[in-house]
């Protein structure tokens, strides 16, 4: 699904503050696998996120989705592939905008933005359908401004806007760090159960070594913009608390 | 109703375009755009030049609005292409349509004399002030119904959602900076709308008579603004109208300075203080409230 090769970003080069976020990183994701990242800050995570995205570029190397090289997408032309949950909730949706203007903008991700009102009843109802899985009684503030919800609401919603046409990609950069803990449990859970039934391909950033432990089947970890761990299914299983703290030191 | 008012009215109903232009900047792409002085100028000159040359009404008013758009997209290409920050390009574009304006017309001034108007070609009520207040109101209704239109489109969700957060929209596959400059074609082309109908109202078009007009469209987009927060609405449709309110608020407040015997020199500051007085309601009525 996703193959990296040699991906390098290099940030303030030549400077005195220069930082070497990613270094020449060879990556293979396959089609429905949980990939969940981790390191510490300035490890490299967001920067690789952010270059699967398209909103930052990477100095040299390549990103390949589906065969197909995705380096010199503009971020707005990788959208038929790739959806974003943002680490803050206030990103990922349009405050002002209602909750059903807001899936209805994210139904067309990859379709086109016509002249034609396609917010008709059969939308509405689809709408409903999904929000209402989350159980938040959401479903009947479709009509209400997506500024008036928590943010554990409006990372719920942009869950499943993320989703809603069936995308291939979905990237999950800290979504839980500004939410309770109820919420954050909510998030994961709501995304692990999307990757079992939809067969999305996540990769999801988190400094929760528990989150870690207890969700996806693939475990990355960064340092100094290297990947120095890439645990797979068995061996994630096998893993404990403090042998993660260990790799931490 | 004096014909005083009258005439204030079909005033503020030829300057509802310009007020949805900005409201479409302004509100919608969150962009403070200055080319509206020279576009509205634009719009006057191109259809005065065209209604001396007995060029068809119905064919004046797409040819005003399409240079109006050409003059919006100038300006959303230099901002986005260019990284040139909005106020600065739209400055220089309103620069240069002066001189652009100057070449059309090719001196500073059209009078429109003896001229089927838009507002005198048809007779319905044998009035012709009456006639000239339908067509007014006939126009604007239109335009209401199809920029509500637009709003609520696909399209129209994605202008919207742009000025809110182009983080979001980038990630959902709209190309930000082509739906600025389509959002400031279209303002500007409704600006242009709004020369095309001063012109033939006032029945001249001038070189001098865009300067400061942004104000008078800003103002009346605040005054909608301020209603819109005291009232709650948040329907696209009833904001659009709130928008026409504000344009006939805004010029009614002007008759009502003229009508007192208010030098009309000093027409220019009684706009400026009466915007000033509305943009600091909001933190006039909070210190009100404090106390």
């Amino acid at each position: 699904m996703i193959s990296i090769q040699q991906l390098t970003k290099v940030y303030n080069k030549g400077k005195e503050n220069e930082v070497m976020a990613m270094n020449a990183l060879d990556l293979d994701i396959e089609a429905g696998e949980f990939v969940v990242i981790v390191g510490s800050n300035g490890s490299g995570k967001s920067t690789l996120m952010n270059m699967i995205l398209g909103a930052d570029r990477p100095d040299s190397g390549k990103i390949m989705v589906e065969g197909e090289d995705i380096s010199g997408l503009a971020q707005h032309r990788r959208s038929k592939w790739i959806s974003m949950v943002f680490q803050n909730p206030s990103n990922g949706t349009a405050s002002e905008l209602s909750i059903l203007e807001n899936f209805r903008l994210a139904s067309l991700r990859s379709g086109s933005k016509n002249l034609k009102i396609g917010m008709n009843a059969e939308f509405r109802e689809k709408v409903f359908g999904l929000i209402s899985s989350l159980g938040m009684g959401l479903e009947n503030k479709l009509d209400q401004p997506m500024g008036s919800l928590s943010g554990g609401q409006r990372q719920a919603l942009t869950l499943l806007m993320g989703v809603i046409d069936d995308t291939k990609i979905l990237l999950m950069d800290e979504p839980t760090a500004a939410l309770d803990p109820r919420s954050s449990e909510v998030i994961i859970k709501l995304a692990e159960k999307i990757n079992a039934e939809k067969g999305t391909t996540i990769l999801l950033v988190t400094h929760s070594m528990k989150d870690a432990l207890q969700y996806g089947n693939r475990l990355l970890m960064f340092q100094s913009g290297k990947l120095i761990k890439d645990i797979k299914e068995k061996e994630k299983i096998a893993l404990s608390l403090p042998m993660l703290y260990d790799w931490f030191g | 109703m004096s014909s005083f008012l009258l005439s204030a009215f079909q005033l503020a109903l030829c300057l509802a375009p310009m007020a949805m232009g900005i409201f479409i900047t302004m509100k919608v792409f969150n962009i403070p755009d200055i080319t509206t002085d020279g576009s509205y100028t634009l719009g006057a000159t191109v259809t005065a030049v065209l209604l001396s040359q007995q060029m068809p009404i119905w064919m004046i008013l797409p040819i005003s609005m399409a240079v109006g758009a050409i003059a919006g997209t100038c300006t959303g290409w230099i901002h986005t292409k260019l990284k040139i920050d909005a106020l600065l390009s739209g400055i220089l574009v309103m620069t240069a349509l002066y001189s652009v304006n100057l070449m059309i017309m090719g001196r500073s001034n059209i009078p429109l004399v003896d001229i089927k108007t838009i507002f005198n070609f048809l007779s319905l009520s044998g009035e012709e002030t009456i006639d000239a207040l339908i067509i007014a109101f006939l126009i604007v209704t239109i335009l209401v119904f199809l920029i509500v239109y637009i709003l609520r489109t696909d399209f129209g969700i994605s202008m919207r959602a742009t000025g809110n957060n182009p983080v979001m929209t980038r990630a959902l596959g709209i190309n930000n900076d082509r739906i600025k400059i389509i959002g400031l074609s279209i303002s500007n082309a409704l600006t242009a709308m709004s020369g095309f109908l001063v012109a033939q109202y006032q029945g001249f078009s001038d070189i001098n008579m865009g300067i400061g007009i942004v104000i008078t469209g800003l103002g009346s987009v605040l005054i909608a603004d301020t209603l819109k927060n005291a009232l709650g609405v948040r329907k696209m449709g009833q904001q659009i109208l709130l928008l026409i309110v504000g344009c006939v608020v805004f010029q009614m407040v002007l008759a009502f300075a003229l009508s007192i015997g208010i030098d009309p020199g000093l027409l220019k500051l009684i706009t400026a203080v009466f915007v000033l007085a509305i943009v600091s309601i909001p933190e006039i009525s909070k210190r009100i409230f404090k106390k």
